[in-house]
């Protein structure tokens, strides 16, 4: 599915990102990522993450490929989650690591803004320039509402219901 | 390198920075979603909130397995607990206590009135895996809990009698555990209300200041029986607005002079209320507030709930107070001259007024009220605490006798409210009225 401009704009600012996956016995196991990038052409999500924090990921989508991501304004707390059944790892490029770049320095100078001391906003997003990152690539199947309260989990099947949400 | 236990990430769990929870339904879709609070239980056991039904709580009532992404506030260090779902709590000490820590993080984070506790879901953890490291150095702490309550607890069991066990407990909060705002209210009958005997910290002591249980962080602490602790300013739990509320439906809410106002910080960020326990029978509350937030944490509460037992134990050992063997002989003394002092006793809720100001009401006041009416007859000024305890005048809960509290309450508030009447100390168990004018006792219609 194509994601509207307003789920990319939420993407696309001041966020934290975690995503999840589920092994053979359907136990999760979940990791922060780093930033992402919408590829529109092929209509995939990319996030990055650190391949150590990510290793039972990596095995769970080998194995199966269910994704789940997880998107939340650090000021706003408008959130909202992404699902794929096609998630799989790959290689963190050079346009990956620019938006990872851009991403950190957005989103611990959002967290400063707040009234965070510097030290912590900058570590809960920094990781080592030389990672190692993977990328996990998926194309997104559904999107749902999850800004904290009784509309969370509704999915939002006419995208406008995020931006009307949101508002 | 030794494996990471949930007690030594309790600052995860304070709910600074919200967590990550992921689940997966019946057909292997996961889920993940941002919650605020996974509040620590014990050693082995979390509790996340329930507070809509959302799709986390439908997949672990199919699928108990879970998975939560912590990130300690200062080091950003970030594990990951895995966890089994056991149950449900929706009332009790537990839920209390994460009712009113949500109630203090909704507010934080601008949600006051979103977040509404449904549950405590209660689950197992199972392991837990270092994800990433200390990324900055751990804060040294702002006190050594150890060796304040180590020291405090010794001088507590020093104390010879109840009105310096409770002086020596505001200094040593105030000086050794830095806490400088801190109340100590007593259970009156049953643990029907609370009252103020002791504070530090404030403009004005509020000693005799009455709340009732279930309000505020203090009266949920005294009805639950259970630590309450709030690290962010919350309306939901102000006490000043709990008090409004018990006055406008008390049956006295036309007598507004005799309710003393609570005493309390104008911009409080922290809250922590810690009950006193003998046996399971509630003696009164431990309350310490700071304008900071976060000031009270998991530590915190560990070291104040030590001090709250040790202090319900040496009340209890001091309310016992035993006469001396031979009590000096009471006579009046000479009193100065001038005009009498109009006081007025009003039977219904044992308030006394003394020209005119309100000075106490219930048990203590129908004290004082005793005391004037024996001098009045008899000239005598001196008693013993045994006589008081027995005496029909005075409705002593029969279970929660602690007439050592009320007497320091009501001392406190006649010096405080009363310059020519006062009550001193004459010998162990035994107490002088000191009257600096004649007096005129009025029994005045309700």
């Amino acid at each position: 599915m194509k994601l509207d401009p307003a789920i990319l704009a939420l993407i696309k600012g001041p966020v934290a990102m975690s995503v999840a996956t589920r092994d053979a016995t359907h136990v999760p196991s979940l990791c922060h990522a780093y930033g992402c990038r919408w590829q529109a052409k092929e209509q995939v999500l990319r996030l990055f993450v650190l391949a150590d924090e990510a290793q039972p990921l990596l095995a769970d989508l080998a194995a199966n490929g269910e994704i789940a991501a997880v998107f939340s304004d650090v000021r706003s707390f408008r959130s909202l989650q992404i699902k794929g059944n096609d998630g799989r790892a790959a290689p963190f490029d050079a346009q990956d690591a620019r938006e990872r770049a851009r991403h950190y320095r957005q989103t611990s100078a959002e967290l400063v803004a707040l009234g965070y001391p510097e030290g912590p906003a900058q570590g809960y997003f920094s990781a080592p320039e030389s990672g190692p990152f993977v990328t996990l690539v998926f194309r997104p199947r559904d999107v749902f509402q999850q800004t904290p309260g009784p509309g969370a989990g509704q999915r939002l099947t006419d995208l406008a219901d995020f931006a009307a949400a949101a508002a | 390198m030794s494996e990471v236990t949930l007690t030594a990430l309790r600052a995860s769990l304070e709910g600074t920075i919200p967590s990550e929870i992921a689940t997966c339904d019946a057909d292997g879709i996961p889920n993940v979603s941002v919650i605020s609070d996974v509040h620590y239980v014990d050693a082995e056991h979390v509790a996340i909130s329930y507070q809509f039904f959302s799709k986390t709580r439908a997949n672990i009532l199919v699928n108990p397995r879970a998975t939560v992404l912590l990130k300690h506030p200062q080091t950003c260090a970030q594990h990951r607990l895995h966890l089994h779902y056991l149950r449900t709590e929706s009332e009790g000490g537990l839920f209390e206590a994460m009712k009113a820590k949500l109630a203090g993080i909704a507010s934080h984070e601008g949600m006051a009135g979103v977040f509404r506790l449904l549950g405590a879901d209660v689950y197992k953890v199972i392991r837990i895996d270092t994800v990433r490291p200390d990324q900055l150095p751990a804060p040294l702490p702002r006190t050594p809990l150890l060796a304040a309550l180590r020291q405090t607890l010794a001088r507590l069991a020093a104390a010879r009698d109840l009105d310096s066990l409770i002086a020596c407990l505001m200094e040593q909060l105030a000086a050794e555990f830095q806490m400088p705002h801190v109340m100590l209210l007593m259970s009156d009958a049953g643990g029907e209300r609370l009252y103020t005997v002791a504070s530090h910290g404030y403009p004005e002591s509020g000693v005799g200041a009455e709340i009732l249980p279930g309000q505020g962080v203090i009266g949920v602490a005294a009805r639950e029986r259970t630590p309450i602790r709030i690290a962010h300013a919350t309306r939901d739990y102000l006490y000043g607005r709990a008090i409004r509320d018990a006055l406008r439906a008390s049956p006295l809410a036309h007598r507004l002079e005799t309710e003393i106002p609570l005493p309390g910080l104008g911009h409080s960020a922290s809250q922590i209320a810690l009950p006193l326990l003998q046996e399971g029978r509630l003696l009164g509350i431990l309350y310490a507030e700071s304008p900071e937030e976060g000031r009270f944490g998991y530590d915190e509460e560990d070291a104040l709930a030590i001090l709250a037992g040790h202090l319900a134990e040496a009340i209890c050992r001091l309310s016992g107070e035993t006469e001396e063997a031979t009590p000096p002989a009471g006579t009046a003394r000479p009193l100065d001259s001038g005009a009498p002092l109009v006081i007025r006793h009003y039977a219904a809720d044992d308030s006394v007024f003394v020209e005119d100001e309100y000075v106490i009401k219930g048990v203590a006041g129908s004290i004082l009220w005793l005391l004037l009416g024996e001098y009045a007859k008899g000239g005598r000024t001196e008693f013993s605490n045994k006589e008081l305890r027995l005496s029909p005048q005075i409705r002593l809960p029969e279970f929660s006798e602690n007439l050592e509290a009320r007497l320091i309450l009501l001392r406190k508030r006649l010096a405080e409210r009363c310059r020519h009447i006062a009550l001193d100390k004459a010998g162990r168990g035994r107490v002088r009225l000191v009257l600096a004018r004649p007096v005129q006792l009025i029994e005045a219609e309700a």
